[in-house]
């Protein structure tokens, strides 16, 4: 698999940062299964893959007042996937957020502001662009077993070119996508050490289904392009959907700065036309703060 | 002969607590208390503070802080995790990390607020009133220590076998407490009375009930990052 040669220098390369930089916030690596990549309402469309991720977060954090903080931080992702190597990405983000805490203590809200841009680099250079992020979320912590957040979110995606239309009259822009998510969660620690954690997100915007040739799916389409990462044959289609997502985690501490946790989320997209697709996903994912 | 004469004498002059000690040794003058608190599994437990009030209160204007006390910020951490002192104590609090911390403390034993600082805040902390004192940060919520203000000079804290010694008692009757951040229950449930004699030592064990330990976590949680 050529994705090892950039995944594993990647991964040395954070190695590296660890012995030297205090500047570094996060690592993390995880495997994620999805059972329906595609996206698909038809069984033999869906496809399902797992993937492993490894990511980073640098950045720096400027406290301008007693309760408020400016960061700035510099995201590294890369992801590898077992069967659709041209899902394989790496992607770099910046991100510029602000966190406002209304008082003393670890139960007064906070809230946080945030704008971030992230490039993505794909295998399938289609899929190549820049993705851009706002976002809004207050949180507070009920006790030291508990705590509760909720966000509104504005994405963007833009894609570097568009495909060849495959009919003049039909627009091509597959991952020139928008979308706006409002996301609810909570967190509970079940034991000293064990944290679960669950949240309900409802996304409204884009989404992108590959198919083969299908004519609902074509009706309920803004924009279709040939997508040779599924295999010959097969179309991606634009349309607008509302998606619904339950994600559930339960997070193991290990060793104070580092977790260990096992999370399942099930998404419902639905757009119309009766068109609708489910996926399920299982995510393993470790992750260490300095 | 001569010089080593004048050599022993400013070794004595920089040595002169340790020799005062050493010419009187302990059960001679004073009792000690051997304390051991468990938990209700018998395992000793780390980090309980054993105090010895005196029935003759004026027995306790021993000892006294004079020294520099000092609670650490390491690595985000406050260290230690618990720091038992006299009532009356100044105790100070570094930042020996490079980012800024903000110590606060909501308790009614003490209440008081460093706003984000580095270094060493340029004024100590008085501890003027007994009690358990929760510090915590207000850059990092997970940070707690806890500052124990006792109001006998008689205390000690346990390691990780359970166990304390108290030392250089006056001989007389007591009343024991053991403390934990973690106790189920009030202090007072842990009373007893003890007569120190001014030879051998009085034993006490207790077994104590405690609480789970729900700490705000510092392990990260996927998708939270940032808060
Ligand atoms: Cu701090």
């Amino acid at each position: 698999m050529t994705v090892w040669k950039w995944v594993l220098p990647f991964v040395w390369g954070l190695h590296a940062l660890d012995a030297s930089a205090g500047w570094l916030d996060e690592v993390g690596l995880e495997l994620r299964f999805d059972d329906n990549l595609t996206r698909a309402q038809l069984d033999r469309d869906i496809k399902s893959d797992t993937a492993l991720v490894v990511s980073a977060a640098a950045g720096t954090g400027y406290q301008l007042t007693d309760n408020g903080r400016l960061s700035l931080t510099l995201t590294l992702s890369g992801s590898a996937y077992q069967r659709y190597e041209g899902l394989n990405n790496l992607n770099a983000g910046l991100e510029l957020a602000y966190r406002w805490k209304f008082g003393l203590g670890p139960y007064v809200p906070e809230l946080r502001l945030s704008g971030s841009a992230t490039r993505l680099d794909y295998r399938d250079a289609p899929r190549d662009g820049w993705l851009y992020l706002g976002e809004i979320a207050i949180a507070k912590r009920l006790s030291d077993r508990s705590g509760i957040r909720m966000s509104y979110r504005v994405e963007q995606r833009e894609s570097d070119t568009v495909a060849d239309r495959l009919r003049p009259a039909i627009a091509a822009d597959v991952f020139d996508l928008t979308s706006q998510n409002l996301s609810f969660g909570g967190d509970y620690a079940i034991h000293p050490e064990y944290v679960f954690s669950a949240a309900y997100t409802i996304r409204d915007g884009d989404i992108v289904s590959t198919t083969r040739r299908n004519l609902p799916v074509f009706l309920a389409s803004s924009a279709i392009a040939a997508d040779p990462v599924f295999g010959s044959g097969r179309f991606a289609y634009k349309m607008k959907a509302i998606t619904r997502s339950l994600s559930l985690g339960v997070s193991r501490v290990v060793g104070g700065q580092a977790s260990f946790t096992l999370g399942y989320e099930y998404l419902d997209s639905r757009a119309k036309g009766g068109i609708d697709y489910e996926a399920n996903l299982v995510r393993a994912t470790y992750l260490y703060q300095f | 002969m001569k010089n080593t004469l004048r050599e022993l004498r400013v070794r004595m002059a920089h040595a002169g607590f340790a020799l005062t000690f050493c010419l009187s040794p302990v059960g001679a003058h004073a009792g000690e208390i051997h304390a051991l608190v468990r938990d209700k599994t018998g395992k000793g437990v780390v980090d309980a503070v054993v105090v010895a009030l005196p029935a003759n209160r004026s027995a306790g204007n021993a000892g006294g802080a004079s020294a520099t006390i000092i609670v650490d910020q390491v690595n985000k951490e406050f260290i230690p995790y618990v720091l038992p002192v006299q009532v009356g104590t100044a105790v100070n609090f570094p930042n020996k990390d490079n980012i800024r911390h903000h110590v606060y403390s909501f308790s009614p034993a003490k209440n008081f607020e460093l706003p984000l600082y580095m270094g060493t805040p340029a004024s100590p902390v008085l501890f003027d009133k007994p009690g358990a004192v929760v510090l915590g940060c207000n850059i990092h919520d997970w940070m707690i220590a806890y500052v124990y203000v006792s109001d006998s000079p008689y205390f000690a804290k346990t390691g990780a076998d359970g166990k304390a010694n108290l030392t250089e008692l006056p001989p007389g009757d007591y009343t024991l407490r053991a403390w934990h951040p973690r106790l189920a229950g009030k202090e007072e449930a842990t009373e007893r009375k003890v007569a120190v004699s001014r030879t051998g030592a009085v034993e006490a064990t207790w077994d104590i009930g405690l609480t789970p330990e729900f700490r705000i976590r510092r392990a990260p949680i996927p998708g939270q990052r940032g808060y």
